[in-house]
């Protein structure tokens, strides 16, 4: 183990184990969360190889003091396929501190905006890891930004500034041991992915704000961000020994709203953004082309059901419109994708049946991903479940043969 | 004779009219038992299936009376335990006037987001898991059921009213409720929940009755499903009365921070 290794190791047990000491102590407002979980996926086609296999263990401690609080998120994972996974991580790491008006949050931080589920509309400021495309949790997927936000409210409103000094993009799956690598294989030449060195300054932050209002029956929000394309366009650059795959990541800025309207047993929900000089992947043989930023409009309507004896359907619609599109472009000019959410609770809310399905309307082709959760005691869920990808293009039908069954055991403390 | 008949009716049909007013009368002074304009409280809740296993929950609940003659209540939750429900929050604008539905909002700390949810269906469904409807935690207008005064009964040598209650809203997920509200406290000790076919479903005992911060209470409460037979047992731990709440805190942000 490298020197590094074991100082993250150490300050790992430190944080964890000096905040249980003190926890246990109860003198002090330390709190310790977490959990427990180990994950693991059979290839359900052909050769039944193993997709995934990984245990990991995630404390969260926060303390608050007055109107100071701070929180801390760590992730130690053993990752027994991508070996690279295998580490310590931190997670998050911010401080909060709130007056009668105002507040602020600064640090590593998750941030979600929005009134989607599962697609991005307004929701920029957070990447994602796509290290096992959207066969995880969408908490696991969505990835934590160092970022400095101001916030100032009342009772129905609130006005939120964000900074992101530095920018970070989507984590892709490009190792060629990653069953979801989203490289090229099989070519003549192997495929090598360069990314480019970056100079970090100032001039390269994201900035933007917010103002949401939640008021008796409707939740609505303004949103705005001068920020990156975290989808980075990828290039390829054959030689004579290999094809350089080259991201390269643009500037985009994007003004947006959503809305959240209860109406009985449903609510409705809606968003859209604009967005401003958008880049987007070309198609293989127009690589040479120069790349130029696009205007496009993504919006999404969508509807939530909460209906009796614990049955909930969510059912949602979102397309990206091109304007000014040229046929160099890989995407379609009106790109459609739809959502569909089930779930069922059983034996007292014990037991939860439910599916999220993504349908590639363009495409025809779709992700869903069944599960069934149980808990066997209110510290263990046993969770079993099975990941299905269908159809012959579009994003989903790269993965067609990923189909997979998982089972998942999570312990919480 | 005719007259001595028609006397009867006469009085009969007084009298029936009577009790119908005193049952509504009744459920009015219950709803209107004095607690605060202000109350919070902590509560353990345990699940309890039939083969004696026990699930537990804890909770740190807030709540306030707003609005034009204080109707309307603001009311916020916060999971403490188990682990992995740490953090859930919920806020709720509960409002006293008929067909409103109530402003509601989920908070998931995995998820870091809040969330608009339903605010009329939820109140007919299980409260997480437990037996108690979110309607059952929650209050709930005199005139969305129809009451009658059944007559007085004598339980645990307390003097009770016996109200039989009918939702007027056939969603409701009783076909009727009677109680048994002890006189001196307007507190219901008994309460038997009927299903759609008319049978006996769940049964709602309180106990601990006493005064807190001068105000009646029951500090526990047991909901048992006589069908499936699964019970729920809450129980409320330093309850404290009239403590001074802000009404602008009851709002998203504090959900989000997961404390007022």
């Amino acid at each position: 183990m490298s020197m590094k290794k074991k100082y993250k190791l150490f300050v790992f047990c430190v944080l964890l184990g000096g905040s249980g000491l003190l926890h246990a102590q109860e003198s002090s407002a330390w709190s310790v969360k977490g959990f427990v979980d180990t994950y693991h996926a059979v290839r359900s086609q052909k050769s039944c190889d193993f997709m995934s296999s990984r245990t990991r263990v995630r404390g969260e401690l926060g303390r608050i003091l007055g109107k100071s609080s701070v929180f801390v998120s760590l992730n130690a994972t053993y990752n027994a396929i991508l070996k690279n996974r295998s580490g310590f991580e931190l997670r998050e790491a911010y401080l909060d501190h709130s007056e009668d008006h105002w507040g602020l949050r600064l640090g590593r931080q998750l941030v979600i905006w929005g009134a989607a589920d599962g697609l991005r509309i307004t929701d920029l400021v957070s990447p994602m890891d796509m290290t096992e495309f959207l066969a995880q949790d969408y908490d696991d997927i969505r990835m934590p930004v160092n970022a400095l936000r101001f916030f100032a409210y009342n009772e129905f409103v609130r006005v939120e500034a964000i900074a992101v000094p530095v920018f970070q993009g989507y984590v892709l799956p490009v190792e060629s041991e990653n069953p979801w690598c989203v490289l090229p294989q099989n070519l003549p030449l192997p495929v090598v992915w360069k990314p480019a060195e970056r100079d970090f300054k100032l001039a390269d932050a994201e900035y933007g704000g917010r103002v949401a209002f939640t008021l008796p029956g409707i939740d609505f929000s303004l949103s705005g961000l001068y920020t990156w394309n975290k989808m980075p366009v990828v290039q390829y650059v054959p030689s004579t020994t290999e094809i350089a795959a080259s991201p390269k990541h643009y500037r985009m800025g994007f003004v947006g709203a959503d809305i959240s309207k209860p109406l009985g047993q449903f609510v409705l929900r809606g968003e859209a953004a604009y967005n401003i000089d958008k880049h987007f992947s070309y198609k293989p043989e127009a690589m040479t082309q120069p790349q130029q930023g696009f205007g496009s409009l993504n919006w999404l309507v969508g509807v939530d059901w909460y209906a009796p004896a614990e049955w909930m359907v969510s059912a949602q619609f979102s397309t990206e419109n091109i304007f000014g599109y040229k046929d160099c472009i890989a995407q379609e000019k009106n790109n459609m994708l739809a959502t569909l959410h089930v779930s069922k609770k059983l034996l007292n809310s014990t037991l939860q049946l439910s599916d999220f399905t993504y349908f590639d309307v363009s495409n025809t082709g779709w992700f869903s991903r069944f599960a069934a959760d149980y808990a066997l005691s209110d510290q263990i869920h046993l969770v079993a479940g099975y990941d299905w990808f269908g159809g012959d293009k579009g994003i989903f039908s790269i993965y067609k043969d990923n189909s997979e069954v998982w089972v998942k055991a999570k312990y919480s403390f | 004779m005719k007259r001595i008949i028609l006397t009867s009716l006469v009085a009969f049909a007084f009298t029936a009219t009577a009790l119908a007013q005193t049952g509504r009368e009744i459920a009015q002074r219950v709803k209107d038992r004095p607690d605060g304009d202000t109350r919070q409280a902590e509560m353990v809740m345990k699940l309890i299936n039939k083969r004696g296993s026990v699930r537990e929950r804890k909770l740190i609940s807030y709540s306030i009376d707003v609005g034009k003659d204080k109707k309307d209540r603001k009311s916020m939750m916060f999971f403490q335990y188990p682990g992995d429900v740490k953090g859930t929050g919920f806020l709720t604008w509960d409002y006293d006037e008929i067909g409103k539905d109530d402003d509601k909002w989920l908070y998931l700390p995995a998820m870091k987001k809040n969330r608009r949810i339903s605010g009329s269906s939820a109140k007919k469904d299980y409260f997480m898991g437990s037996d108690f409807t979110y309607d059952d935690m929650g209050s709930r207008n005199v005139d969305e059921d129809t009451h009658e005064l059944l007559g007085e009964e004598t339980l645990d040598g307390l003097k009770c009213w016996k109200l039989q209650s009918t939702p007027k809203d056939n969603r409701d997920i009783y076909s009727k409720k009677i109680a048994w509200i002890r006189q001196d406290c307007l507190i219901p000790v008994k309460v038997e929940y009927f299903d759609k076919m008319g049978n006996l479903q769940r049964r709602l005992e309180m106990s601990e009755i006493e005064k807190v911060d001068g105000f009646w209470v029951a500090k526990k409460m047991q909901m048992s499903n006589v069908q499936t037979e699964h019970k729920t047992i809450l129980e409320f731990n330093n309850l404290k009365y009239n403590q001074p709440l802000d009404e602008s805190k009851f709002n998203v942000n504090t959900l989000e921070k997961g404390a007022l």
